[in-house]
C-alpha cells in the first residue's frame, strides 16, 4: 500500500503505547565506581549506588515498529528521595533502529545511537554460555558473556527485584528530553531541558541467572569503557515484555549544565564543534 | 609537653588531652553488657594514659537501632551495672570515660535488626551495603529522642562521665544532616535548620534527663568528602561550622570532629595513604568559630605531632582511635616523650576488616595487626620473664619474624635473628615502597628499636643453613622465611622477556614507560603495581581471576585503590583467568571459558606468593621449631603472621 505525505490528524498521532514484547537477551550488572558514575550524571541527579547494569537484547515485537537490537548501559541515581535507574547510553542495530531511536530520543529523551550493521549487535547462545557484543563503526565496545547457572554476587538478586517467570517488577528512570531551537543568531541551541520520569513495568517468561564476565571499551565516538568493572555481579538471560508507562516532566535543569553531559551519548564526535567557534 | 596539661569538658577536668575514641571492637554480648573482655580493654588504655575514653558505638534502642552484632546497649535499664563496674574501672586510673549514643539508620542490615526494612531519614538505601530501606515516621523521630535521652540519663546513672551523640560518619543523625541523604519535606527536612532539628532534640532530651550540667559531646563529620566522588549535595565544612554553632547553643560540651559518610569510608578509616594530621585544619576552622572545646581526630600516630596540634592552638584534644589499639601505652609513652618507643599504626585497617567479619554473625572481636595484646586482654596477662638466656633463632625478620625476635628478647630468650635480605620486614618492606605507602614502615622502626634495645643478634645479608641453626643448639627455632611470587611454569610464555614481577617493578628494577601493561593479579600488590606503571605513563589493564578486583585487603584500602584506579583511567578485568603470554599478547579465559586476546607490550605477574620454607624438614631432630607467618601459609596478611609469632613466644 502506497502511503501519503499528509496525514490527516488523527494519523498523524503518534502510537501511544511503548511496549517493547518479547525483549530477549543478556543482562548483567557490575561493581563500577562513585565518582565515575557521579561524574556522568547531569544535575539535579543524584548517585545512589556503585553499580552499572545495562543489556544487550533483541525486541521482537515492539509496539512501535520492527524488531530491533539494543544494547544500554545504566547507573542507579536518587531524585527527591526516589532511587531510580539513569540510562547513560543506548545502541541499537536491525531493521527498527531507526524508528526506535527517533522516537526513543524525540519522544522519550533517550540517548539513542544507530549502529550501521544489524550484526554489530549480537547475542549468540551456545548450551549454558551465551556472548553478547556491541560493536560501532567498526570499534568493539561492549563484549559480555554470562554462563547459565547462578550468579557471580547472590546480591544482584536484590538489585533485579528477584525476577522470575511470571512476575512482574517495576521501577522508575528519568531521562533528559532536550529541545534545540535556533537562538537570535539563528545558531541551533538547546534552549531547553525537560527531565523526565517514567514508570516502566517488566513481565518475565524467563529469568535464568547467571555468571557474568563484563568487558568494556571506549573508541572515538562511544565511551562504554569510562565504567570501570571492579566486580561482576551477575545477571540472566531473559525472556520479558517491558512496557514503558506515561512519562512526566519532574524539572527543567539548566540546559548549560546538563548537555555537556548528554552528547557524546548522542552525536559522534564528527558532529561536534571543531576548533574555535 | 603540652599533652600533659589539664582541660575541661563542661565543668569535667580530664588529666591530659588525649582523647580515645569510639571503635567497634567486639568484645561485648548480644545483650550489649560491658562485659569483662570490653571493661579489660578499655581499662588497659586507661592505664596507658589516656585521658578520656569514649566507648564504641552504644544503641540506644532495640530492633533497627543495632549496629553490631556485639555492641554495647543502654536500651533498656539491664546494663546500668556491668557500665557502673566499667565506670568503676577507669576512674580507678583517674581517667574519664564517655558513652557513644547511636543509631545506625540505614548503615546496618536486617539480618541483624530482625526487621523487614532499614530506617533513615529518607527512603533511601546505602551506597555501601544497600538494604530495604524507609523513612522514620514524625512519631518514631520523637520516639527515638526520648529514646536517646533515657540512654544518656542510664549512663549517668552508671557513673559514666558524659555522653557522646554520635553525629558522624554516615549514621542516622548525618542521615538527618545531609542534603545528600535528607530529602523530607517536613519538619526535620529542606533546610539545614531543619535537618539538624532532629539532633538538637535529642541534645535537648538528654539535658532535660541529666541535667544541665552533664556533659555531651557531639561527634561530627566535618565534611563528608562527597565531592570526591562526584556528589556535591553532601556536608560541607562550612555548614558543619553553623552545626557546630547550634549545638553549643544547645548546651553541648565537647565537638569531636571526623569526616566523611559511608560512601567516603576512606576518609573515616583512612588507609595508609592518608597523611598525618590531614583532617586537623577542618577541625581548626571550626574550632574559630565557637567558644567550647573542640576534639579532632585525623591519622594522627606521633606523639610529636599530636603535642604540636595543642601547642599551636589547633585543637583543645587530640582524639585517637587506632593508635591505642596499636599500643595502649601511647599516652604514657607520649607524655613522657618517648616516642620512639610507641608501636604505631600503620593504617593497615587489619582491625577494622577483623571488626567487620563478625559484625553480623558476633563470636569473634577486632585485631590490630601489630598488636596481639588487643582484645585479648583477659587472654595475654602476664608476659613471663623466663627465657633464662635459653637460646632462640629466628629465620627470616618479616613482621612475624621481628614480633617472634622482641618477644622472645623480651622474656629474656638470647635471640639471634637471620636475614637474607639487607632489609628488615620482609613483603612490609615492600609494601612501603609504592608512593604514600611509608608509614607501612613504622613497625619495621619499631621493631628495629626494639631489637637494638634487647641486644638481639640480627644478621642482615645472611642466609643461615641448617647446620649452623643447629651449632647454635637453640631452644626454640622460629622459621618465619615468608614466601616468593608465584610464576605459575604452566603458562605458556611465563618466563618470556616481557614478563616481570611486582617487586622489580616497585623496586625500581625494571622501567616501564610509553607500553601496553597488563598486570595479572588484583591483590593489593598488583592494584600498587599497577597505579605505579599508569602514573609513569604506561597504559595499564589488570587482568584478575577472581570475580573481584581488590579482594584480600583491607576495605577502605581497596575502595582507596580503586577509586586511584578509577581516576587513572586503568582498565579492570575481573572473572578471566591467564591462559598464555605472547610477546605481543596475553590470551585469557572468561567465567564462561570464552578466549579472549588482549594485545599488550608486557606482562606483570602479581598472581600471590607461595610458602618459603626450606629449613623444617632439615631440622626435625631440633625440639621447638616452629614455622609462622607466610612460611606457614602463603598469602596472608601481617597481622596473621605477627599474631602466630606472638601466641608461640607468649607460650614456649
Amino acid at each position: 500500500m502506497k502511503t501519503k505525505i499528509v496525514l490527516n490528524s488523527e494519523e498523524a498521532l503518534l502510537e501511544p503505547s511503548a511496549i517493547m514484547g518479547n525483549e530477549e537477551g543478556i543482562y548483567f550488572t557490575f561493581m563500577s565506581d562513585l565518582g565515575v558514575i557521579a561524574n556522568v550524571l547531569p544535575e539535579p541527579l543524584e548517585v545512589a549506588s556503585p553499580l552499572v547494569s545495562g543489556y544487550i537484547v533483541e525486541i521482537k515485537n515492539a509496539s512501535f515498529g520492527e524488531r530491533y537490537m539494543e544494547a544500554m548501559l545504566g547507573v542507579y541515581v536518587k531524585l527527591n528521595g526516589k532511587v531510580g535507574m539513569y540510562p547513560v547510553t543506548f545502541l541499537l542495530s536491525g531493521p527498527g533502529a531507526e524508528m526506535a531511536t527517533y522516537l526513543g530520543r524525540e519522544k522519550t529523551g533517550l540517548s539513542k545511537k544507530i549502529c550501521e550493521n544489524e550484526d554489530d549487535i549480537s547475542i549468540k547462545r551456545d548450551g549454558d554460555v551465551l556472548r553478547g557484543m556491541v560493536k560501532r563503526k567498526g570499534a568493539l565496545l561492549l563484549d559480555v558473556s554470562i554462563k547459565l547457572g547462578e550468579y557471580n554476587n547472590p546480591a544482584v538478586g536484590d538489585i533485579y527485584n528477584n525476577p522470575t517467570a511470571g512476575k512482574k517488577t517495576g521501577g522508575t528512570s528519568f531521562y533528559f528530553h532536550t529541545v534545540l531551537e535556533p537562538d537570535e543568531n539563528g545558531k541551533a541551541i538547546y534552549k531547553k531541558v525537560n527531565l523526565i520520569s517514567n514508570e516502566a513495568e517488566y513481565a518475565y517468561h524467563k529469568w535464568e541467572p547467571g555468571k557474568v564476565s563484563v568487558r568494556l571499551y571506549s573508541s572515538e565516538n562511544d565511551a562504554w569503557g569510562e565504567f570501570p568493572v571492579f566486580e561482576n555481579m551477575g545477571g540472566a538471560y531473559s525472556v520479558n515484555d517491558l512496557e514503558m508507562k506515561d512519562l512526566y516532566i519532574v524539572g527543567n535543569p539548566d540546559p548549560k549544565k546538563v548537555i555537556p553531559k548528554l552528547m557524546s551519548t548522542r552525536f559522534d564526535k564528527v558532529a561536534l564543534l571543531k576548533g574555535e567557534r | 609537653m603540652k599533652i600533659n596539661t589539664t582541660a575541661k569538658i563542661g565543668n569535667l577536668e580530664i588529666k591530659n588531652r588525649l582523647i580515645m575514641t569510639a571503635m567497634g571492637v567486639g568484645l561485648g554480648n548480644h545483650e550489649g553488657e560491658a562485659t569483662e573482655d570490653f571493661i579489660a580493654f578499655y581499662a588497659r588504655r586507661a592505664k596507658g594514659g589516656c585521658g578520656l575514653i569514649i566507648t564504641e558505638i552504644t544503641r540506644v534502642c532495640e530492633g533497627h537501632g543495632i549496629g553490631e552484632y556485639d555492641q554495647l546497649s543502654l536500651s533498656t535499664d539491664d546494663n546500668i551495672p556491668s557500665f557502673t563496674k566499667l565506670a568503676e574501672e577507669i576512674h580507678k586510673y583517674g581517667s574519664k570515660i564517655f558513652v557513644q549514643l547511636h543509631h545506625p539508620g540505614r548503615e546496618t542490615y536486617t539480618q541483624l535488626t530482625g526487621t523487614e526494612e532499614l530506617v533513615s531519614a529518607s527512603a533511601i538505601p546505602s551506597v555501601a551495603a544497600p538494604q530495604p530501606t524507609r523513612s522514620l515516621t514524625i512519631e518514631e523521630i520523637h520516639e527515638l529522642v526520648e529514646q536517646f535521652g533515657d540512654a544518656a540519663l542510664r549512663a549517668k546513672k552508671a557513673n559514666v562521665d558524659g555522653v557522646e551523640i554520635h553525629g558522624a560518619h554516615g549514621y542516622l543523625i548525618q542521615q538527618f544532616l545531609s542534603a545528600n541523604d535528607n530529602k523530607r519535606t517536613d519538619e526535620y527536612g529542606g533546610s539545614a535548620e531543619n535537618r539538624r532539628r532532629f539532633l538538637l532534640e535529642i541534645i535537648e532530651n538528654i539535658k532535660e534527663k541529666c541535667g544541665e550540667y552533664y556533659p555531651i559531646s557531639v561527634r561530627l563529620s566535618s565534611s563528608e568528602f562527597l565531592d570526591n566522588v562526584g556528589i556535591t549535595s553532601g556536608i560541607t565544612v562550612e555548614e558543619t561550622i553553623e552545626t557546630a554553632k547550634a549545638v553549643e547553643n544547645a548546651g553541648v560540651s565537647l565537638l569531636n570532629i571526623s569526616a566523611g559518610t559511608y560512601a567516603t569510608g576512606f576518609t573515616i578509616v583512612e588507609p595508609t595513604s592518608y597523611e598525618q594530621g590531614w583532617k586537623i585544619p577542618f577541625a581548626t576552622e571550626i574550632r574559630n568559630n565557637v567558644n567550647i572545646p573542640v576534639a579532632a581526630t585525623g591519622v594522627i600516630r606521633e606523639a610529636g605531632f599530636a603535642n604540636k596540634l595543642i601547642e599551636e592552638d589547633k585543637v583543645d584534644f587530640v582524639a585517637l582511635g587506632r593508635p591505642w589499639l596499636c599500643d595502649p601505652d601511647f599516652g604514657n609513652k607520649a607524655l613522657s616523650g618517648n616516642d620512639d618507643d610507641i608501636r604505631k599504626c600503620m593504617s593497615c585497617v587489619y582491625c577494622f576488616d577483623t571488626a567487620g567479619e563478625s559484625l553480623v554473625t558476633g563470636g569473634a572481636h577486632a585485631k590490630c595487626a601489630v598488636n596481639p595484646e588487643m582484645g585479648n586482654e583477659t587472654v595475654y596477662t602476664k608476659l613471663q620473664k623466663n627465657g633464662n638466656g635459653k637460646k632462640a633463632v629466628v629465620v627470616g625478620a618479616g613482621p612475624g619474624g621481628l614480633e617472634a625476635a622482641i618477644i622472645l628478647a623480651e622474656r629474656n630468650y638470647d635471640v639471634t635473628i637471620f636475614e637474607k635480605n639487607d632489609y628488615l620486614g620482609g613483603q612490609l618492606y615492600l609494601a612501603s615502597l609504592p608512593p604514600h605507602k611509608q608509614k607501612m614502615r613504622y613497625f619495621i622502626v619499631y621493631a628495629a628499636k626494639k631489637l637494638k634495645d634487647y641486644g638481639v643478634d640480627l644478621r642482615l645479608n645472611t642466609t643461615v643453613s641448617a647446620e649452623e641453626i643447629r651449632a647454635l643448639n637453640p631452644y626454640v627455632t622460629i622459621i618465619a622465611t615468608g614466601s616468593e611470587p608465584i610464576r605459575p611454569s604452566k603458562i605458556p610464555g611465563i618466563n618470556n622477556d616481557n614478563v616481570y614481577t611486582p617487586v622489580e617493578i616497585l623496586k625500581g628494577e625494571v622501567t616501564l614507560a610509553n607500553q601496553r601493561v597488563i598486570v595479572v593479579g588484583s591483590g593489593l600488590t598488583g592494584m600498587e603495581t599497577a597505579i605505579a606503571l599508569q602514573t609513569a605513563g604506561n597504559e595499564v589493564s589488570i587482568v584478575e581471576m577472581q570475580d573481584v578486583c581488590g579482594s584480600g585487603g583491607g576495605q577502605t584500602v581497596i575502595m582507596d585503590e580503586r577509586g586511584t584506579l578509577a581516576k587513572l583511567g586503568v582498565c579492570t578485568m575481573p572473572g578471566h583467568r591467564l591462559l598464555e603470554i605472547r610477546s605481543d599478547a596475553v590470551i585469557v579465559a572468561d567465567n564462561a571459558d570464552i578466549e579472549v586476546e588482549i594485545p599488550c607490550d608486557s606482562v606483570v605477574i602479581s598472581l600471590g606468593v607461595k610458602s618459603v620454607n626450606s629449613y623444617e624438614d632439615l631440622l626435625n631432630d631440633l625440639s621447638n621449631v616452629f614455622v609462622i607467618g607466610d612460611a606457614k601459609c602463603a598469602g596472608r596478611r601481617i597481622g596473621d603472621a605477627v599474631h602466630e609469632a606472638y601466641k608461640i613466644a607468649y607460650r614456649i
